[in-house]
C-alpha cells in the first residue's frame, strides 16, 4: 500500500514541477513560490537544518543540551553512536514570524567531518497552530543534507518530507516535498 | 422684575411654537416616502476588506473572503401616528463585490451578490423649526444575501434632518447600524 502511494506520488511529481526557491538551507535565505512548498521548506530549513546547526555547535562544545539562547533552547542531544545523535525538542518555534508549539525527535547520522558536515536525518514531529489547525511531519526514510560549500550551509538535499495537515474536522490534506539536489528544485505535491 | 418674568414666559412660548412647527407638518400629511443613497455597508465590513496573507496553516487552507460594497439605496415609508411619532419600514438594496482566495492552491474567485434588507422602524421627531426638522430613528429586521447569508440587522439614526418644503423635501442622516454605517442623503415626499 505504502509502495503504491510512493509510486503515485512519484508519478504526480513528474507532472508537477511547480516551485522555485534558493539553493541553500540553513542560511534562511530561500524564497519558495508555492505556499505549501514554502511551508514545508520551513520544516526542512528552519526546523531541521536549524537543529543540525545547533547540533554542530553543541558537538564542538561537548554539550548534551542547548542551554544557550537559541530557537532550540531546551533541545536535548544524546550521542547514540560514534557518528549518530538523537535530538528531541518541544516548545514554541517560529516559522516566518508565526510562533506555534512545535515538537520533533530526530536522528542525525554524520557522514563526514566538514564544517557543515553532510548528514542523514530521519525525524518525526508535529506543530499545533491556531483555529484547530495542526500538522504532523516526518521524513520518509532518511533525508540527506549535503554541503557542497561547507562555509554557508547545506545546498543539496535528497529524500522525501511528508506532512499531514489536520483541522477541527480531521485530516485536511497530505503533502510531500521531494528533494533531489538543489532545494530550489524541490517538488511539492498535495492532495495525497 | 415682573417684566423680565413675563418676557421669559413669552420667549419660552415662542420657542415651543417655532420648534413644534416641524411636528405639525407630519400630522397634516401623515404618509411619507423617502429615498436615500449612501453609507458604507457595515454588515459586510465584518468580513475582511483585505486579504490575509498569513502563511500559517489557517492562512494557507482557509479561504479568505473580501467583500466591498457600493453605496446602498434605501427606500422608506413612514406613517405619522402622532405628531412626534411615525412608524414604518425601510428596504435597503446593496451590490456586493465578493472575492475569495485560498492560498494553498493559489485559487481566486470573484463574484457578485445582491443584498436586501427589510427593517420595520420607528421615527421620533424632535421639536424643531418648520423648515429644518430634526428626528431620530431606530429599526430592526433582517438582511438577505441569496446564497451567502441571512442576518439579523439593525439601523440607528441618532440624528437626521429634513429641510425645505412641507411636501417635498431634502433629507440627510447620520447612520450607525449593521446595515449601513456613516451617512446618507435623500429626498422625501409627504402626502
Amino acid at each position: 500500500m505504502k509502495k503504491t502511494l510512493y509510486i503515485l506520488a512519484a508519478a504526480m511529481l513528474t507532472l508537477c514541477a511547480c516551485s522555485k526557491g534558493a539553493d541553500i538551507v540553513g542560511g534562511h535565505d530561500y524564497y519558495y513560490y508555492s505556499p505549501g512548498g514554502s511551508y514545508m521548506m520551513h520544516i526542512a530549513d528552519d526546523l531541521i537544518a536549524g537543529a543540525l546547526e545547533d547540533l554542530e555547535i553543541a558537538r564542538d562544545m561537548g554539550k548534551t543540551e542547548i542551554t544557550w539562547a537559541s530557537r532550540f533552547t531546551g533541545m536535548t542531544i544524546i550521542k547514540a553512536d560514534e557518528n549518530v545523535w538523537q535530538l528531541s525538542f518541544e516548545g514554541p518555534f517560529d516559522f516566518d514570524s508565526q510562533t506555534y508549539q512545535t515538537s520533533f525527535v530526530m536522528t542525525a547520522t554524520r557522514l563526514n567531518e566538514n564544517r557543515h558536515a553532510d548528514w542523514d536525518v530521519t525525524f518525526t514531529g508535529n506543530r499545533t497552530e491556531r483555529e484547530g489547525y495542526r500538522c504532523s511531519f516526518e521524513s520518509l526514510g532518511a533525508i540527506t543534507y549535503q554541503a557542497l560549500n561547507t562555509s554557508t550551509g547545506w545546498d543539496r538535499l535528497y529524500g522525501h518530507l511528508s506532512m499531514i495537515v489536520y483541522n477541527k474536522d480531521g485530516k485536511k490534506d497530505g503533502c510531500l516535498l521531494h528533494f533531489d539536489g538543489a532545494p530550489s528544485e524541490a517538488q511539492f505535491v498535495r492532495g495525497l | 422684575m415682573h417684566l423680565i418674568y413675563t418676557m421669559k414666559k413669552l420667549l419660552i412660548a415662542l420657542s415651543v411654537l417655532v420648534f413644534s412647527c416641524g411636528t405639525v407638518a407630519a400630522q397634516e400629511h401623515p404618509h411619507e416616502l423617502n429615498l436615500f443613497v449612501g453609507g458604507f455597508n457595515s454588515q459586510f465590513l465584518s468580513y475582511s476588506t483585505s486579504m490575509d496573507y498569513t502563511t500559517d496553516l489557517y492562512g494557507l487552507y482557509e479561504p479568505q473572503t473580501r467583500v466591498t460594497t457600493d453605496p446602498a439605496l434605501t427606500f422608506e415609508y413612514n406613517y405619522a401616528v402622532l405628531k412626534w411619532l411615525s412608524v414604518g419600514a425601510q428596504v435597503h438594496y446593496n451590490h456586493l463585490n465578493v472575492s475569495t482566495m485560498t492560498r494553498i492552491d493559489n485559487s481566486y474567485d470573484h463574484y457578485h451578490r445582491e443584498m436586501f434588507s427589510f427593517l420595520p422602524e420607528v421615527k421620533l421627531r424632535i421639536p424643531s423649526p418648520a423648515h429644518f426638522r430634526l428626528y431620530g430613528k431606530a429599526a430592526i429586521g433582517l438582511s438577505f444575501v441569496p446564497q451567502l447569508s441571512t442576518r439579523f440587522a439593525y439601523d440607528l439614526v441618532p440624528l437626521g434632518c429634513e429641510w425645505a418644503g412641507q411636501r417635498v423635501y431634502g433629507t440627510a442622516e447620520l447612520v450607525y447600524g449593521s446595515v449601513i454605517k456613516g451617512g446618507r442623503i435623500g429626498i422625501g415626499y409627504r402626502f
